[in-house]
């Protein structure tokens, strides 16, 4: 057993349960589950924990700063709005500095490069992407307090998967859903690398960080050793499901192309007008009685007008009614689209090559396992009354 | 609502347990109906009773003893953590007052028995929460069945998912005992009430569950039936890590069925005979409504049970006997395998420790 506790932050997600569980049941290391709520922490309560999870506010830093102690190692696997990700981690890495936590390792994500990360993102050294998404900037500033933590002197991890998959993971789950649904569009015959990262690998790679004593203060990705392209991954895994998987071509320049910021149309004086006069614009704003005394004498003052006046002012603000087209072809907005347009492997050699990295799991170990546990909700399995949309939105 | 009542002054409703299915399911409902006045809101949190006041303006009394207000009410609703349930059900009763139970009624069959002859010897109320009883769809099933318009019934499943849910006050929720067990308790008791309103008292095949000594997460049962048409198996499974549909199939010798919570008034069968007709069955004798509270239904026919003195929907034997069914599942428990915990398995390499220089 190691004399460092692991102290879990967002201990009942998706990988935080998959930590927990681990470390239970090896029993290597003494650890703290920390969550947000009890009502997802379901996982973790069917496990006899020696210390039941506790409820942490990110948001509370008395609470969090009385929370940590010198011989803990930080595992950020937290996640949730804005406010969580943004003041709640800043309170979280102050906390940590204040307590001077043995090490912090932080969960970080590819988002920072992008949704169409350029080549060099490759290496995990290359410099963000000023353009990329909310989530991805707010991670961005994430990693920006992780390194400056690690500066003032607490060595600091930042692992980098890029897409989670594997049992209770909802992009595995998103997966199935989708494979159920139309077909799926397969960019540049589903030639990219999928970038899928079982839960047991990134979990090995915490683990793996949490017991090294070196490669602090870097950004490592984790990921299958090789590239797995998409369409491998996908044949793989609606194989094993016994899912048959249809796909449509679309063309990564396609996809490419409908990620480009629709410019939004400049609107004159008359749309203006137009709006301010439209029936629900005027129903919203009744709603405050004032506004509603001013309508009536408004309305009753165009009543008064002559006819032609009222005829004349409302042709004046006739458009012709435009009905957009119904789209052919597939949607490329679907995230299973745009995430196939990315090019770039996010290797994990520096993980390899700097902390001894070696996987859990192989990645034909891991997609069965995961088909496995989808064979409980009855997909792949010949059990009758079961249906391949057994899972809701 | 019964009309009866609407001539009557408003039923005077002690609330015990202001926590989370208190304020956003049972006072909303209380506070829509025109039959109901809250007068006590008991938590032994005082301030969460408080708190409850001051949102929803009320001008109850709040205590943290239900002996403290009970003189003030009519009857009183019991929504607390599953393991007060009887000691506070008991106390009511033993007044010869009414009352109505969050499911499920006890976490005992014998404390759930002793709570029905208590009712009974009193002539008082004993109802059991499960709204979900309340929807047309599931009446309008049970109709059916009785009048054997769907055929000979030939087995049935039932599969119900959320990820997370309930975050109770007291996360009473993360401890098995406090709870009465897992999301058999939570959530599958609903079914499982369902299964019993519908076809009787089963035999349990098989039960498996994910719990390690804590309240499950996921779980599965398959029951078995000796019909008046020839035997048939049901299966369900519940689970706190997926979202699943809430849905339960049934299959008859004429049609195959599906009664969802996103359409709460109809069934949606497809006959044998015409498969690719889908029908929608609804009742023309039960009230439809698009956005029903199903817990003002509940508290309703709960008053209307209390004066008039009939049987409520859901009574105590009803709640008793999903007592049992529970309590006769975890005694037939078996793991739920989980492969995929391949870390689980005698001689997995412990890694991690092994990392790093």
């Amino acid at each position: 057993m190691r004399h460092e506790t692991l102290a879990i932050i967002g201990a009942s997600g998706f990988v935080g349960s998959a930590l927990c569980e681990r470390l239970h049941f090896e029993g290597c290391w003494k650890f703290l589950p920390f969550i947000h709520s009890s009502g997802a922490a379901a996982r973790l309560a069917r496990l006899p924990l020696a210390e039941t999870p506790r409820v942490l506010d990110l948001l509370d830093f008395d609470a969090l700063r009385a929370t940590l102690r010198d011989d803990m190692i930080v595992v950020n696997c937290g996640r949730g709005d804005n406010q969580a990700l943004s003041r709640g981690f800043q309170n979280l890495v102050q906390a940590a500095r204040a307590a001077k936590v043995r090490k912090f390792i932080h969960i970080g994500s590819v988002a920072i490069y992008g949704d169409d990360p350029l080549p060099a993102s490759a290496d995990p050294s290359c410099p963000v992407n000023a353009q990329a998404t909310d989530y991805g900037l707010v991670k961005q500033r994430q990693d920006e307090l992780v390194f400056r933590l690690h500066a003032g002197g607490v060595p600091s991890y930042i692992l980098c998967p890029s897409n989670i998959a594997g049992p209770y993971g909802l992009t595995s789950v998103g997966l199935v859903q989708r494979f159920a649904a139309d077909p799926l569009p397969l960019v540049d015959e589903g030639r990219y690398p999928c970038n899928l990262v079982h839960v047991d690998n990134l979990v090995e790679a915490i683990l793996t960080a949490a017991a090294s004593d070196r490669g602090a203060g870097r950004r490592y990705f984790v990921n299958e050793l090789e590239p797995i392209s998409w369409k491998r991954y996908f044949d793989d895994f609606s194989r094993l499901l016994g899912i048959r998987a249809t796909y449509l071509p679309v063309s990564r320049d396609a996809v490419i192309a409908s990620m480009a910021p629709v410019p939004v149309a400049s609107r004159g004086l008359y749309e203006h007008a137009r709006i301010a006069l439209s029936g629900e614009f005027r129903r919203t704003l009744l709603m405050m009685p004032v506004l509603e005394w001013l309508n009536g004498r408004a309305a009753a003052a165009f009543e008064a007008m002559p006819g032609g006046w009222r005829r004349s002012i409302r042709r004046k603000f006739e458009r012709p009614v435009r009905l957009p087209k119904t789209p052919a072809g597939p949607s490329l907005s679907d995230a299973w689209v745009r995430l196939q347009a990315r090019r770039p492997f996010h290797s994990p050699e520096t993980l390899v090559q700097e902390l001894a990295f070696k996987p859990a799991l192989t990645y034909e170990k891991g997609l069965e396992l995961t088909a496995q546990w989808f064979r409980l909700f009855g997909i792949g399995a010949a059990r009758p009354g079961y249906c391949h949309d057994a899972f809701s939105g | 609502m019964n009309d009866q009542n609407w001539t009557r002054p408003p039923f005077r409703l002690a609330v015990v347990g202001c926590g989370a299915v208190t304020e956003a399911c049972h006072l909303p409902a209380a506070l829509k109906s025109s039959l109901v006045e809250v007068t006590a809101l008991v938590d032994p949190a005082l301030e969460r009773a408080e708190r409850l006041t001051r949102r929803f303006g009320l001008r109850s009394r709040v205590a943290a003893r239900l002996e403290d207000v009970i003189d003030l009410a009519d009857g009183v609703l019991i929504a607390t953590p599953n393991h007060t349930h009887f000691d506070l059900a008991r106390l009511v009763l033993e007044r010869k007052l009414p009352v109505l139970v969050e499911k499920p009624l006890t976490t005992s069959y014998d404390q759930a028995l002793e709570l029905c002859r208590l009712a009974e010897t009193n002539h008082t109320t004993l109802a059991v929460g499960f709204w979900t009883r309340f929807q047309p769809c599931v009446r309008l099933m049970k109709s059916l069945l009785q009048t054997g318009y769907l055929g000979a019934v030939r087995g049935f499943h039932c599969e119900s998912g959320s990820r997370g849910g309930w975050s109770p006050v007291s996360a009473y929720n993360l401890d098995a005992k406090l709870a009465g067990g897992g999301i058999l308790v939570v959530t599958g008791t609903h079914y499982l009430d369902r299964i019993l309103d519908w076809f009787g008292e089963p035999e349990i095949v098989e039960f498996r569950d994910d719990s390690f000594g804590g309240p499950e997460a996921n779980c599965f049962g398959r029951l078995r039936y000796q019909g008046a048409s020839g035997p048939f198996e049901g299966s369900f499974l519940v689970s706190k890590t997926a979202g699943l549909k809430n849905r339960f199939f049934l299959e008859t010798e004429r049609y195959s069925c599906e009664v969802t919570e996103t359409e709460p008034n109809d069934i949606i069968a497809r006959p044998h005979d015409h498969p690719d007709l889908v029908l929608r069955l609804g009742s023309s004798c039960l009230p439809r409504a698009k956005n029903a509270d199903y817990y003002q239904l509940q508290l309703e026919d709960f008053i209307a049970s209390a004066r008039s003195g009939k049987p409520p929907l859901v009574d105590g034997r009803s709640g008793a006997k999903s007592v049992k069914l529970v309590a006769d599942l975890y005694a037939h428990r078996l793991q739920l395998e989980e492969p995929w915990m391949w870390y689980r398995r005698p001689g997995a390499e412990p890694c991690g420790l092994t990392g790093g220089a």
